[in-house]
């Protein structure tokens, strides 16, 4: 096996030697490459001596190099050697023994790997840190990491991005079933095939109970290429009378992949999240990230004005300041003094995953990221231009040369530094450079701000502007309603999505050009097919959104995340399937226009007919409407819409997403009024006649797209 | 929050806070002598990790003003961090805001006195501890062989330090003599902010 494929890189083991201070025993099966001496103070956090247990999260190989040097080393390709970034889970323990020198043992062991899950590793270090506490050897480790290595995750389902982010906004359990269905199936052929007579290794790799017998009459069915027709129920829907095939469940929740690791002879379930996005790590909670820094009120802050951060002027909410720090790339802080390492290390995951837009959209903030740190680690945090990093150590609070911002988590209290380096408001520097839109300062790092400015932007008073008040209103209001983890960070998904979006409108405007984005075409647009890509309400409230976001836009203009972002957006269009439409766009058109002009209305649904045919571009435009955030919601309006042919339309497409596994998920999960609506419709359907004669609602077209509540007794 | 409404009352009553970096050898008894100014009590200690602190409230006189309680007295916020080998080159990070070192030495290991000299001529060569005060506790008296505080002001090579405010005081960390007598001499000393 090459270590790429492998589970786990390395155990370690360090442990507090009484004379020495913090030192590494073993390393497994080879040394890791990072300083000894590094390792086992992070290993041994603060404070160890006082609690007899204390989970760690540990990044190793972070790119701590100038950002200048990495960039270019990359362009040259020269740089394959780089190291991955390495997950560590690390469980100290400290155990009194009156028998020992100095009455105790303080001793932790890591697991280091690739996985970002590294949390499923928790039971089996728990195993075997005991089995060390009672044998030190270092053959302890080497059982533990024969043992994880041995996990099976081959049958696990590969999902593409789209599915990923359609399974990560189910609320149901079954949500891509089938996929799971075939896996198994797959498994038990090949594992038939291999040994067909060793049913006693088919119950050892994880057989479930449900019977081998489905299983193989699955594979059968693969084989002839009418998957899972068999195997689906039917039930009626008493709301609506009807009779649907729907899929069966086992039961089980399909956001994990449950597994096994066999340690010391105890057999561990594992059960592997397939829905975390990249610069997600491990079970952190991002709705106790802004509960701990959200004030009852947000009252006037006391540091001097910074642009990046206060884009809402003084009051500019606490979590909007940690938001636009991770954005623009300072050095950030979580301080934890008293805490556990492990709960101070949540909150540098959690801000990591809200930075990157919960892994949707920006990237290039775990690479930075130190959950835990100490003071082993000032020089390495002094060599990064910008990073997130969790302490215990109340000592970094008195250094405030050595951060940006500082968020306690012990008072739920943001700080910004005395010593951050001031920025001039990209609006106010000068506002004659308006023809001057010069490409050239690009550097990255913590350097000042370009200088373009645009007047019109030059009112970017930004206390006048309160998108951000509002949005934050409407995540605490979701937090206080009992929302879900998920359903949390899809806001913050959406938001950066806006952001970007945002930052390439920006560009376009103020320097001409932009790799992030593409113009706006100039051919004539009456049916608003092409158009910008980026909503709004009307030009006000355009204005007001670029002239608040106009510095921050400029800082994150100079940060490693911004590079990131320019590659990613052209290998994200060259992985699209479907080209030649913006589905953000037009979902957000029908989320947020209230007056679109029926003409518009007729072509986008028709545009939806036309342009999503394939499966795969199903599950990619579904994937636009995640389900916690209503699903179909936006589009099922047009059930009700006054022109014939919208409702028509959009009972064919329906008809059309109902033919697909996944899409049959959601039209089966719209709400009643919708669902209802959408049968009747089918079951009546919209004749020539109605086509041809314009049929006039009594609710006319004044009410807007997304608002007509139109009675369905109407057909 | 806490830390703020004691300095802000601390303003009104006239407290005094001061800021102290108890620093050592290894196993030369900081952990006790801070769990016994802070708690009187004899505490089993076992080896620090990283560092404790605690704020200690010495000297205090309490008024009954109406309802309101009334502290006059020293707030000392002890740092105590570990002393083995490797981590002493952390030590630097807390010097900032320190107006009083103290150092506390084991008497009665007399193989590691040099070391110990060693240490404590790099910590106070620091810029940042050009103006501490430096309380040299000669601690656990009460073991046979210990070094007199004489003794050990010699062999810390002290009476070399003429710019600075030093004392050596005897202390047993263990019943706690001693160790008033040290931050009386400290509070008295400490320039007042």
């Amino acid at each position: 096996m090459s270590g790429d494929a492998q589970h786990v890189q390395y155990i370690l083991l360090a442990e507090f030697d009484i004379d020495k201070g913090a030192s590494l025993t073993h390393q497994y099966p080879s040394d890791t490459g990072t300083n000894e001496q590094m390792l086992s103070e992070l290993m041994l956090p603060d404070g160890a001596h006082m609690r007899s247990e204390d989970w760690t999260i540990l990044f190793l190989n972070q790119k701590i190099e100038d950002s200048e040097k990495t960039v270019t080393e990359n362009d040259d390709g020269n740089n394959t050697e780089e190291k991955p970034l390495l997950y560590v889970l690390n469980l100290v323990r400290t155990k009194h023994d009156v028998t020992a020198r100095r009455g105790a043992n303080v001793r932790a062991m890591a697991i280091c790997t690739r996985h970002q899950y590294l949390h499923i590793y928790k039971p089996v270090l728990l195993l075997a840190m005991e089995n060390y506490f009672q044998a030190p050897s270092i053959a302890i480790l080497e059982s533990l990491y024969r043992a994880v290595n041995s996990m099976d995750l081959s049958h696990i389902p590969d999902f593409t991005f789209h599915e990923r982010q359609i399974l990560r906004a189910a609320e149901s359990k079954d949500m891509f079933e089938e996929k799971f269905l075939a896996m198994e199936a797959h498994r038990n052929l090949s594992n038939g095939m291999a040994n067909s007579a060793s049913t006693d290794k088919l119950s050892e790799l994880g057989m479930s109970q449900y019977g081998g017998s489905a299983m193989n009459m699955h594979a059968s069915e693969e084989i002839d290429g009418t998957p899972e027709r068999m195997r689906r129920g039917t039930y009626i829907d008493l709301t609506s009378g009807q009779r649907r095939e729907m899929l069966p469940t086992i039961g089980k929740d399909r956001h994990f992949y449950e597994t096994k690791v066999v340690y010391d002879g105890i057999k561990l379930p594992i059960r592997v999240p397939l829905t975390l996005n990249a610069e997600e790590v491990g079970d952190f909670s991002l709705i106790k990230l802004l509960t701990t820094f959200s004030p009852s009120v947000v009252t006037p802050s006391t540091h001097p004005y910074h642009p990046h951060l206060d884009t809402n002027g003084s009051t500019t909410h606490p979590i909007i300041i940690l938001l636009n720090a991770l954005i623009t790339q300072k050095r950030i802080i979580f301080l934890g003094h008293g805490h556990p390492s492990g709960e101070v290390a949540n909150y540098v995951l959690a801000a990591c995953s809200m930075g990157s837009g919960c892994g949707t959209t920006l990237r290039g903030f775990t690479e930075r990221a130190f959950p835990y740190a100490n003071l082993a680690s000032v020089d390495d945090l002094s060599k990064c231009p910008g990073f997130i990093a969790g302490v215990t150590n109340p000592t970094f609070e008195d250094h405030s040369s050595w951060w940006d911002v500082l968020c306690n988590i012990s008072t739920g209290k943001i700080t910004v530094s005395r010593d951050i380096e001031p920025i001039a408001p990209a609006g106010k520097r000068h506002s004659d450079a308006n023809d001057d839109f010069a490409m050239g300062s690009l550097s990255i790092g913590r350097a000042s701000s370009t200088s373009l400015a645009m007047s019109r932007y030059s009112s970017s008073d930004a206390s006048d502007t309160n998108t951000d008040n509002e949005f934050m209103n409407d995540v605490l209001s979701a937090i206080h309603s009992h929302y879900g983890e998920a359903a949390i960070r899809a806001k913050f998904e959406e938001y950066m999505q806006r952001f970007v979006r945002l930052a390439a409108l920006y560009e376009i405007e103020t320097y001409h050009s932009t790799k992030i984005g593409s113009p706006a075409s100039k051919i004539p647009d009456p049916l608003g097919i092409h158009g910008e890509s980026l909503v709004f309400v009307d030009d006000a409230a355009r204005q007001r959104e670029v002239a608040a976001n106009t510095n921050r836009i400029e800082g994150w203009r100079q940060t490693i995340s911004y590079r990131y972002y320019q590659k990613d957006y052209i290998a994200n269009g060259n992985r699209s399937v479907i080209q030649n439409m913006d589905v953000y766009r037009h979902i957000s058109r029908l989320k947020m226009l209230r007056n679109m002009p029926e003409e518009q209305v007729i072509a986008l649904f028709k545009l939806f007919l036309d342009v999503i045919k394939t499966d795969d571009q199903i599950t990619e435009f579904l994937s636009y409407l995640p389900q916690n955030q209503g699903g179909l919601l936006p589009l099922g309006f047009g059930l009700f819409h006054q022109s014939p042919q919208v409702r028509r339309y959009t009972v064919d497409f329906f008809n059309r997403l109902d033919e697909h596994v996944v899409g049959r998920r959601f039209t089966q999960t719209l709400n009643r009024f919708q669902k209802l609506a959408y049968e009747r419709l089918n079951h009546n359907p919209i004749n020539s006649e109605q086509l041809n004669k314009r049929h006039s609602t009594p609710m006319g077209g004044q009410h807007g797209y997304g608002r007509s509540p139109t009675p369905i007794d109407q057909y | 929050m806490g830390a703020n409404v004691s300095k802000a009352l601390g303003k009104i009553f006239g407290n005094k806070e001061m800021r102290i970096l108890m620093l050592g050898l290894d196993a030369a008894g900081k952990t006790t002598i801070l769990y016994k100014l802070k708690l009187n009590q004899s505490v089993t200690t076992i080896p620090t990790v990283g560092f404790n602190v605690e704020s200690v409230t010495y000297k205090n006189v309490k008024f009954n003003v109406s309802h309101l309680e009334r502290y006059c007295g020293i707030v000392i916020g002890v740092w105590d961090v570990g002393g083995q080998d490797k981590i002493r080159n952390l030590w630097r990070h807390y010097y900032t805001g320190t107006q009083g070192l103290i150092f506390v030495v084991d008497s009665q290991d007399r193989d590691r006195i040099d070391e110990a000299k060693q240490e404590l001529h790099r910590i106070i060569s620091d810029r940042e501890m050009k103006d501490c005060l430096l309380l040299v506790f000669a601690n656990k008296q009460d073991l046979p062989g210990a070094m007199s505080p004489a003794e050990l002001t010699e062999r810390l090579g002290l009476h070399k330090m003429r710019d600075r405010a030093w004392y050596v005081h005897p202390s047993c960390a263990t019943t706690g003599e001693g160790l008033f007598e040290g931050l009386n001499w400290l509070s008295q000393n400490v320039k007042s902010k």
